[in-house]
């Protein structure tokens, strides 16, 4: 896939209103940092994420009537659900769990048992997710009413999605970049918010992982199952007429290479022409 | 002490490398990238750049120029410079104040 496409794919997550006065320059912009730096997740998940926030302002300031009768086939929509005891009550501690978006949490809550991620619906017939954000202010003060809660990433600070690809990591500090968390069994950090301590750390990155095969898997799980290997795991959308959609149609590179931890590995997830 | 820029929260930073920037004259995205990187360090990202150069257009701070090719150059108004200038000294105020006290209690040259 050439530079031009994959830069015309991420721009397609912006609102179109956004798209009519940003396109070509963005698009430039894109292209020139792809052709310096071919992958990088971190580009990828930044303009995604700032593209769903815009399109969240949007979705809030859009009167509901005007909602139900339009043709914007991307409308994003927190899809599922669950009231928080329910959502809690399910999730298992391995593993991502679908779940809505909880409202607040209590003392002594376990972070383990939060879903790996949130389920959205783009449109009626596109799926997608969006990794689980535990909202700490970086200063300790903040206006931001989302701070302390859990929330898609979409709806946080657009820098505390850096911390929130792996699944199991626990919650990390706005702005802080997962790769900066100390390596799993050599030294491990804590954070402390609220009275909630967890201990943060992913895989050294010399850790060697075998990709298991996630062909046909659901997508969120097959992504919380990569990511909780420890691997940059990165969606990319693409049309598939045998897959079914949000489910993985391929993964680069392949399932049974060895890779790197912290290595970024590419899942095509299918989607509905 | 708050002023324009720091009324704009999370932006703050990202807005204040990219007035930075554009002080010396204009410049579209990939070179704005380019240039924060070298005198800041810092690499924000096209979707972190946007936002905030979106927030400065909507106060007036910066405006978009005829674009050239296809790439926007983006320039810094005289309200963008009298708000920077604010800015940075009342952030020069805190970093004279925190190094003289850490020179004074820590002994560091």
């Amino acid at each position: 896939m050439n530079v031009e496409h994959r830069a015309r794919r991420l721009l397609r997550w912006y609102p179109k209103s956004w798209r009519e006065t940003h396109d070509e320059e963005f698009l430039a912009l894109l292209e020139d940092s792809m052709v310096e730096r071919p992958f990088s997740p971190n580009r990828s998940l930044n303009v995604v994420m700032n593209a769903l926030r815009l399109r969240s302002v949007e979705f809030r300031s859009t009167p509901r009537r005007l909602l139900l009768t339009s043709s914007t086939p991307l409308i994003v929509l927190v899809a599922v659900i669950g009231l928080t005891t329910n959502v809690f009550g399910l999730a298992s501690s391995s593993g991502p769990t679908k779940g809505g978006m909880p409202s607040g949490y209590g003392p002594g809550f376990a972070y383990s048992k939060i879903p790996d991620y949130l389920a959205v619906s783009i449109s009626s017939n596109e799926t997608g997710y969006t990794p689980k954000a535990y909202i700490v202010s970086p200063s300790g003060s903040s206006n931001n009413p989302l701070d302390g809660r859990i929330a898609p990433i979409y709806a946080s600070d657009l820098t505390t999605l850096l911390g929130h690809l792996y699944p199991g990591v626990g919650y990390v500090r706005l702005g802080t970049s997962p790769w900066s968390l100390p390596c799993l069994g050599e030294s491990t950090g804590s954070v402390n918010a609220n009275g909630i301590q967890t201990v943060t750390s992913i895989p050294c990155s010399s850790t060697m992982i075998v990709l298991p095969n996630v062909v046909g898997v659901y997508t969120p799980t097959a992504v919380g199952k990569l990511s909780s290997l420890g691997v940059g795991v990165v969606v990319e959308n693409i049309h598939s007429s045998s897959v079914p959609p949000g489910h993985i149609v391929s993964v680069s590179p392949s399932s049974g290479t060895t890779v790197y931890a912290r290595q970024q590995v590419i899942v095509e997830n299918s989607v509905p022409k | 002490m708050a002023d324009e820029l720091s009324s704009l929260g999370r932006y703050t930073g990202p807005a204040t490398l990219v007035l930075s920037s554009l002080a010396d004259g204009p410049k579209h995205g990939y070179a704005l990238t380019k240039d924060i990187e070298a005198f800041a360090g810092v690499h924000l990202a096209p979707g972190t750049l946007y936002a905030a150069l979106d927030r400065l257009v909507e106060h007036g701070l910066i405006e978009g120029l005829e674009a050239v090719g296809r790439r926007r150059p983006y320039k810094i108004t005289a309200v963008g410079a009298t708000t920077l200038m604010a800015h940075l000294q009342a952030q020069r105020r805190v970093t004279e104040t925190g190094l003289g006290r850490l020179a004074g209690a820590w002994g560091s040259s």
